[in-house]
């Protein structure tokens, strides 16, 4: 069952209850701008669907054609939280810029990064 | 062969009907004009033929003819002469017929019966506009003509310094009001003049050419540079409000370079002219001053010059205001504008605004023995108060738009490497280097070596640096600390990176044909 969750301009969320999936896309670059609303709208996400109903959040970047460190390190700490409460964090992203920025910054230690390149059209 | 008068506009009658066509032949030539009168499209082409259709100045057809229509004639007689005025008279209550004549260019339709006086006043009009349109077409042709000429005469290069120096010439009008003269001197020595006449309109072209011959006549006449400049001053004071300007005053911005034998130093005047620009053999970009008034402004001048010191492979870029003003409507960077119209053949084409200025643009390579492709050429330059860290989503579309406009897609994927590396440097810059402060700046450029394939940024702050090691700090981040993660992005997204004075320039690179 699919159920679709109201998110900011920045984020949209459903839950998949059948894989034990939060799908969140990201609509923008991941960047100092909007890191503050990205963290506000997370925060609302979780909040709403809560922790009980799904395994993994599924991050979907791959709208998005950047990242900036202030973006590297909400995305550091969304992770921290996550495994707190014993969940993982699946990244999707086709930016090749996201994944070397990703990769040096050893977020793809901790987290599930499924990157298929795609040709950057934004 | 037919005889006309000469003195008798020819007017061209086209009409199958035999009784208005007499009618037609009668009226117009009891109002003082020639008439050639046939029955069919076919004769009336033949007509045109044998006549010269330059000596025809009005067609007057009927719209129904015998298996053609007047629309058809009227259009084949536009392609061929396009100044001719055509008239269509049609039958009573044939409005689409209207419409369509207005659509082909038709100059006036009428609608029969037609009286003898609106025939004769309708075809005076219809004449003198013949007469005003070919009038337009001789001097644009003429102006055409000058055009070829004023692109040889005001960027004429001389052969010794074509290897060394480019230039971009597109004035506005056939006559441009920018120009650029050089003078060899020999032994080495040379001059070289860039002027800008005030003013958008043809007049300040003619104006360019009376400066132009005056320099000329001054310098080979044995006359220094800097006399040149006070009498160009004396003459605009003197002259310019009475016969040039009509109560506008009319300047002349100029900057002057005299190069020295041994190019160990240039001299540089600045008369109100865009602040010319060295670029170093490492890419790293310096104005020179901004100069005095333009000339014409003022009585006293001062004529020393500043003397620029010529270090290694530098490259010298003068150009006038159109450039920068036709940047800023595109919403570019003038150096990105200036690099495309440098390394295309027809760099403004299919651009989505046309320049509203004369643009002249020239680049100049002090060492001769170096060619210009190894030396960096800017394609970014701004300046930014620390208070724009708050703007940066929107100096980072700048950026953007300014490098793909001068590179095209050649970064492919790597330009979005590129724009976050000089996001992190200019935030860096703009926050602890300016320390979000609107008086103090940061500068960034962007330029580019094509014959290393190269593109390197030069982030500079105005801030006191730090001490600290940059090696160390780098491995810091692979502690996963997450401090300094934006130095790191940028030295592992870049080809090469470094920091100069202290920390406050950071200087990295981008291969441009790494993927």
């Amino acid at each position: 069952m699919m159920t679709s969750s109201e998110g900011s301009s920045l984020l949209a969320a459903r839950l998949d209850e059948r894989k034990g999936r939060l799908l969140v896309d990201v609509r923008e670059d991941i960047t100092s701008t909007q890191v503050p609303e990205l963290r506000h709208a997370m925060m609302q996400i979780l909040e709403k669907h809560g922790f009980d109903s799904w395994k993994a959040l599924y991050l979907d970047v791959r709208n998005a054609r950047m990242i900036d460190s202030m973006g590297t390190n909400w995305l550091f700490a969304e992770s921290v939280r996550l495994k707190e409460h014993k969940k993982s964090l699946v990244l999707r992203i086709s930016s090749p810029a996201i994944n070397r920025v990703i990769q040096f910054a050893g977020l793809d230690k901790l987290v599930t990064v499924k990157f298929r390149r795609r040709k950057q059209t934004r | 062969m037919i005889q006309f008068e000469t003195r008798k506009p020819l007017v061209l009658v086209v009409e199958d009907d035999p009784h208005g066509r007499s009618f037609m032949e009668s009226s117009l030539e009891l109002s003082g004009f020639q008439v050639i009168s046939v029955s069919s499209t076919e004769e009336a082409r033949q007509s045109c033929e044998q006549v010269g259709i330059s000596n025809i100045s009005a067609v007057l057809s009927d719209y129904r003819l015998p298996g053609d229509s007047g629309i058809h004639f009227v259009n084949w007689i536009r392609d061929v002469d396009s100044t001719i005025a055509t008239l269509i008279i049609t039958g009573q209550g044939e409005k689409e017929i209207v419409q369509q004549s207005m659509a082909a260019g038709v100059f006036q339709y009428l609608e029969k019966p037609v009286t003898h006086q609106e025939l004769r006043e309708i075809l005076w009009v219809a004449v003198e506009r013949t007469r005003t349109q070919r009038k337009f077409r001789s001097d644009r042709q003429g102006l055409q003509a000058l055009e070829h000429l004023d692109q040889n005469m005001n960027v004429s290069v001389p052969d010794t310094l074509q290897s060394r120096l480019k230039v971009f010439y597109r004035p506005l009008h056939e006559i441009g009001g920018d120009f650029l003269i050089t003078h060899d001197f020999g032994h080495n020595r040379w001059v070289l003049l860039v002027g800008d006449v005030s003013g958008h309109d043809i007049r300040s072209g003619f104006v360019s050419t009376y400066f132009q011959g005056m320099f000329r006549g001054c310098i080979e006449s044995g006359g220094r540079l800097e006399s040149a400049l006070q009498l160009f001053n004396r003459t605009l004071l003197r002259e310019g409000r009475q016969s040039f300007s009509h109560g506008e005053l009319i300047s002349l911005s100029v900057s002057a370079i005299d190069f020295g034998p041994e190019d160990e130093y240039i001299q540089h005047w600045n008369f109100g002219f865009t602040p010319c620009s060295l670029v170093s053999e490492s890419g790293r970009l310096g104005d020179c001053d901004f100069g005095q008034f333009p000339l014409g402004w003022v009585e006293d001048i001062l004529t020393e010059s500043n003397n620029l010191e010529v270090r290694g492979n530098q490259l010298l870029y003068i150009f006038t205001d159109g450039l920068a003003e036709f940047a800023n409507t595109l919403r570019i960077n003038h150096f990105s504008l200036l690099y495309r119209l440098m390394h295309t053949i027809n760099g403004l084409e299919g651009l989505p605004e046309e320049p509203s200025d004369d643009i002249l643009a020239l680049r100049y390579r002090l060492n001769p023995s170096m060619s210009l492709e190894e030396s960096f050429e800017p394609i970014l330059s701004e300046h930014y108060a620390g208070t724009e860290c708050e703007h940066i989503d929107q100096l980072q579309a700048n950026w953007r738009r300014s490098i793909t406009f001068a590179l095209g897609d050649r970064l492919g994927d790597r330009l979005y490497d590129l724009l976050i590396c000089i996001r992190e440097g200019m935030l860096n810059a703009l926050i602890h280097g300016c320390e979000r402060s609107a008086e103090k700046f940061a500068h960034l450029q962007v330029s580019i070596n094509e014959s290393r394939e190269i593109l390197r940024i030069h982030i500079d702050d105005p801030g006191r640096g730090h001490s600290f090691d940059l090696k160390e700090r780098l491995e810091q981040i692979n502690q996963k600390t997450g401090k300094h993660l934006g130095l790191g992005i940028i030295q592992r997204l870049s080809d090469s990176f470094s920091i100069e004075n202290k920390g406050t320039s950071l200087v990295f690179d981008f291969r441009i044909s790494a993927e």
